[in-house]
């Protein structure tokens, strides 16, 4: 069943998350941020048959594609009554894709407004001195809003605090890079405590 | 109009609107003075000079004039030696003579030169942008100001000042002529109301000659963030001053975003584009321009990418 009468999203989710798919090869060539094979999606729990049965959905969702992707998956609690589905693999494309698969079937399934975000790890391959000490080896996420269907970098820094100045040099790295991001800054809200 | 003109306007509307203002004013009072001059039955021949001597008085006291509009206090090596040796080594980087140095006591983020030439030059900071920014992005914005002074812009400017002030004295004459030389003349009754109508189009033509004037500065404005990044090296230095200085970066939130409600979640209200006059009036270019630039710039540097 569709939740959603014809045009009232703007576009499809996909259109906007391939955006980084195909930024990274770039991103590689600036060699100071690389994305890393984990990413998560977040959502609200609801009494819907699918989300009920997530578990065995994902297991048919992620190996049914016909070339089975290698992306792994597990369930996680967190302590803000959300839960999220965290994926690895090891190969950027197909984790993206993946992701995007999981928070589709949930779309089609009756909890598309239940899904908050999808987020995607990376890592900071070099320095350039900037953004303070932002260390090389540190990671940092892409932060996908489904309500705005943008990125947003996050760099959490010990415990609640985030790292604002390397947000903003990496939105401009991202935008450079062909990526989607959300243009008022006041959107760009943390999510705290992600479990990868 | 956005948050974010409003954010630009009121960061412009410390120091450096003050300069203006003070500037803008000075122009209205001598179109009023001329004005009076010459209905006093002075020759324009005498008027010119009288104007001539003005200008220059305004050019040489230039430094003093903001000295006292934006209350900056002068200091010495003793005094900040820090700030005053940071100054100095980019001065003689730049192979320019060490400036005069002043701090201005407020907490509002700002800097800023002025000059006429290298040899007279001033450079100012706020004791609220030395709070708040890192010594690598005090020294680009240093040298920002510095480069300020070697491309010799309060020159460039003051020279664009010189010309709408002649043409708005020009204007003035012609409407003079039209309407004193030729069907008006003499009919007293008439005068006052021509005399406004001439200083009302004498204030058009300035307000154009300055909305020309701004264009000029963001124009030179660019050109110095390019130049004072050659001399640090670091445009990133500069960059991340900036983003710091206009509070973009205090508009990243804290709140988590499970925390949002997301009812209205598929009612996206465009970003207004009510911006276009804000930028018009505006001495400098669009923040984000200039940090694209400079990360551009920087990006190049390391890389060698075109």
């Amino acid at each position: 069943m569709r939740i959603f009468g014809k045009g009232t999203r703007p576009q499809d989710d996909w259109s906007v998350m391939s955006t980084v798919v195909r930024a990274e090869s770039n991103l590689r060539a600036q060699k100071e941020i690389t994305p890393a094979r984990r990413a998560g999606l977040l959502y609200r729990p609801a009494d819907i048959p699918f989300l009920n049965s997530l578990d065995d959905q994902l297991r048919e969702i992620l190996s049914s594609g016909s070339s089975a992707t290698k992306t792994s998956y597990r369930l996680e609690e967190d302590e803000h009554d959300t839960r999220w589905v965290v994926l690895e693999d090891a190969n950027f494309q197909d984790l993206v894709s993946s992701t995007y698969t999981v928070g589709n079937a949930m779309a089609h399934n009756g909890a598309a407004d239940r899904r908050i975000a999808a987020v995607f790890e990376f890592y900071r391959t070099a320095v350039s001195g900037d953004a303070g000490e932002w260390s090389s080896g540190s990671n940092g996420y892409w932060i996908y809003r489904y309500d705005r269907q943008k990125f947003y970098p996050f760099v959490p820094e010990d415990g609640r605090d985030r790292n604002r100045p390397a947000e903003m040099q990496i939105s401009q790295m991202m935008r450079q890079a062909g990526i989607s991001v959300e243009k008022a800054l006041e959107e760009w809200r943390p999510i705290w405590g992600i479990p990868f | 109009m956005s948050t974010l003109g409003h954010r630009k306007i009121a960061r412009d509307k410390g120091l450096v609107s003050r300069m203006y203002t003070t500037m803008f004013l000075l122009g209205l009072l001598y179109a009023a003075f001329v004005l009076v001059l010459y209905r006093s039955g002075m020759s324009i021949g005498v008027i010119a000079v009288i104007v001539g001597i003005m200008l220059m008085v305004q050019y040489y006291m230039s430094d003093r004039i903001i000295l006292w509009s934006t209350g900056a206090k002068k200091v010495t090596r003793e005094q900040e030696p820090e700030l005053y040796e940071m100054v100095e080594r980019l001065a003689r980087r730049a192979g320019m003579p060490m400036p005069k140095l002043a701090v201005v006591d407020s907490q509002v983020p700002n800097a800023f030169a002025t000059g006429r030439n290298p040899k007279n030059a001033l450079v100012a900071v706020t004791t609220g942008i030395r709070q708040r920014l890192t010594d690598r992005e005090l020294e680009a914005v240093l040298a920002h100001e510095l480069t300020h002074v070697i491309n010799r812009d309060m020159r460039v400017l003051a020279i664009a000042s010189f010309f709408v002030t002649v043409a708005s004295f020009l204007m003035q004459m012609f409407m003079w002529r039209m309407m004193f030389g030729g069907m008006y003349g003499g009919r007293r009754d008439n005068q006052i109301g021509a005399i406004m109508m001439i200083f009302l189009v004498t204030i058009v033509v300035y307000i154009l000659g300055t909305l020309l004037m701004r264009a000029l500065s963001r124009y030179r404005e660019l050109g110095a963030d390019h130049g004072g990044a050659e001399l640090t090296g670091d445009p990133g230095g500069l960059a991340s001053a900036l983003e710091k200085i206009s509070g973009l970066m205090a508009r990243i939130p804290d709140e988590d975003l499970r925390k949002v409600s997301t009812a209205n979640a598929f009612m996206i209200i465009p970003a207004l584009k009510g911006n276009n006059i804000a930028r018009l009036l505006s001495t400098h270019p669009p923040l984000e321009e200039r940090v694209a630039r400079l990360r551009k710039m920087e990006r190049e540097m390391r890389y060698g990418m075109r």
